[in-house]
């Protein structure tokens, strides 16, 4: 069994009268690449706050490496770096001088790191040029290589993509999945973009308004959310053993009295309502539907909030 | 600990802020000093060449200030703030590291303005009766006086920049704080004038201004700087421990 990188128990945070984080359950083991998606608002990065020693819970408990209590996190969070919300650093200093400050807090004894992060995080070539004067995409990856000069083993990055260019999330995205495959990084990433984090995240759990409304692996996401053809009939049980028998199909679900959502065949749509229809089968409704995974992601939402 | 002093002093270095409001403080003291050589004012008759340490503790206390709400509470603009204590640093060690930068800036700024003024009065009024030699030594233990005394303020600014969080709203409450030191007295004076001797005391100032003068006692001064550093460093870094950062 992987081990456990992080687990957050019962995770609860108050600011005055209204709750950042309810009772917030998540364990993230070696390897994975946690998705935490939310609205704007919905505890992600006050969860994240909470993980890196920031901000202190109200109620609950993290557990790091397996280790739990203020002083065993202090000490298991050397293996971890962050970038949560803005890339912080010294806006006066150039990327080189950054990442040394970083090393040397860090207390990495290799001077050489810095050269090699900056060649990662593709900013080898700015010289003199002090990090106010970088483009919001090189300011991003100046983050992430601060994050990075330390050798985490767990690396939570906050809205890594946003307010980049399409080819800067690409680069992020793609640097991501090396960490993860190259370097064999542990990564919490979090996103109110569903689409964006499906096409790097191994894992994803669904925050909304400090609740942590549901959680799954990467499989079960692209079965949720993909396409089906969705038929309403008069007789389920007659409609469900001809598709089996005719079309041969074995991936569907019988939701409510009526509808049937069929996940392959699409192709075959016209010749399932005609056939559906000869065998005496009133076919109410028949559509080829896709739960795009915004909408997916939304109805989520929507559900938990009414 | 001895890491994040480093990475201070790496920091001091390289921001080109530092050595900005250092070179400004610089030129108004190379202008300060003209004009009393200009105006030939007793001041500096009288204190030329040892003990002429910064011609305006105001002055000197505003370019301060601005170095440490620049250079400390902007961290908490920028994030940086939050990379060490992401990576297991302890908030009292980061305090303290702060607290030491803070420290070497107090010293190289008032250093640099009595290395300015102590030879510009050298070349003005030479060493008097005294030798060269004599002189420096004077004039060093002077400065060393100057300096510790003056600790007292960094602390508190230091304090201010952390609590406000923010370069301008540290600078304002900074700036005010020093405003309410000169004014203090004078209110107490017509207040509570019974209380006047007492409360002059407790000011690190008044200790200051004595340095040099035949009724110094540093030891006192020293307590009561001591004391306002020691509480200011125990109030800021207790507060940085125990809230969050956002």
């Amino acid at each position: 069994m992987a081990q456990c990188v992080l687990r957050a128990t019962d995770a609860t945070k108050k600011y005055g009268q209204s709750t950042a984080l309810k009772k917030v359950n998540i364990e993230i083991s070696r390897g994975q690449i946690y998705g935490l998606i939310g609205l704007n608002g919905a505890g992600k990065s006050t969860f994240m706050r909470a993980v890196t020693g920031l901000i202190s819970l109200d109620g609950g408990e993290i557990e790091l490496f397996g280790k739990s209590g203020a002083e065993a996190l202090r000490k298991a969070r050397r293996k971890m770096g962050q970038s949560i919300e803005t890339p912080a650093i010294y806006p006066n200093l150039t990327a080189t001088q950054n990442l040394e400050i970083q090393r040397l807090i860090g207390g990495v004894p290799d001077p050489g790191e810095v050269g090699r992060i900056l060649k990662v995080i593709e900013l080898s070539d700015t010289g003199k040029k002090k990090a106010k004067n970088f483009s919001f995409g090189m300011k991003q990856r100046l983050g992430l290589g601060i994050a990075l000069i330390t050798n985490p083993e767990f690396l939570i990055l906050d809205e890594p993509t946003n307010g980049l260019d399409p080819r800067g999330i690409i680069e992020m995205r793609n640097l991501i999945r090396r960490l993860s495959e190259e370097q064999g990084i542990t990564l919490l990433v979090s996103s109110h973009i569903l689409d964006e984090l499906s096409l790097v995240a191994t894992h994803f759990g669904i925050i909304h308004k400090g609740e942590m409304i549901r959680e799954l692996g990467a499989d079960e996401l692209a079965k949720e959310a993909r396409q089906y053809i969705r038929i309403v009939v008069d007789k389920t049980a007659e409609a469900v053993a001809m598709l089996r028998e005719r079309f041969k199909v074995s991936e569907y679900d019988v939701s409510g009295k009526n509808e049937i959502q069929v996940f392959e065949r699409f192709d075959l749509t016209g010749e399932i309502n005609a056939a559906l229809v000869q065998s005496g089968i009133m076919v109410r409704e028949i559509s080829l539907s896709e739960r795009k995974l915004e909408d997916y992601f939304m109805n989520l939402a929507e559900v938990r909030g009414q | 600990m001895r890491l994040l002093v480093l990475a201070e002093w790496f920091k001091l270095k390289h921001d080109s802020r530092f050595k900005i409001i250092a070179l400004t403080c610089l030129l108004l003291e190379g202008i300060l000093i003209q004009g009393n050589y200009i105006q030939k004012t007793d001041m500096l008759l009288q204190e030329a060449p040892n003990g002429y340490v910064g011609s305006s503790t105001t002055f000197w206390q505003i370019a301060l200030l601005a170095a440490i709400s620049f250079f400390c509470a902007s961290d908490f603009i920028t994030g940086a703030i939050r990379n060490p204590i992401s990576i297991g640093q302890t908030r009292v060690g980061i305090y303290l590291s702060r607290l030491i930068a803070a420290m070497i800036m107090t010293a190289a700024l008032l250093g640099l303005l009595a290395l300015a003024g102590g030879i510009a009065m050298f070349f003005i009024n030479g060493t008097g009766s005294e030798s060269l030699w004599a002189g420096i030594l004077a004039w060093g233990i002077a400065l060393g006086k100057q300096i510790v005394l003056h600790l007292a303020y960094p602390a508190a600014f230091l304090m201010i920049a952390f609590i406000t969080r923010s370069p301008a709203m540290s600078l304002l409450i900074s700036f005010l704080f020093i405003i309410a030191l000169m004014l203090a007295p004078y209110a107490v004076s017509i207040l509570l004038p019974n209380l006047f001797p007492l409360f002059v005391q407790a000011l690190p100032d008044s200790h200051i201004q004595r340095l040099g003068t035949e009724n110094e006692n540093f030891i006192y001064g020293l307590a009561v700087c001591g004391g306002w550093f020691a509480v200011t460093s125990i109030v800021g870094c207790a507060l940085f421990a125990r809230t969050d950062i956002k």
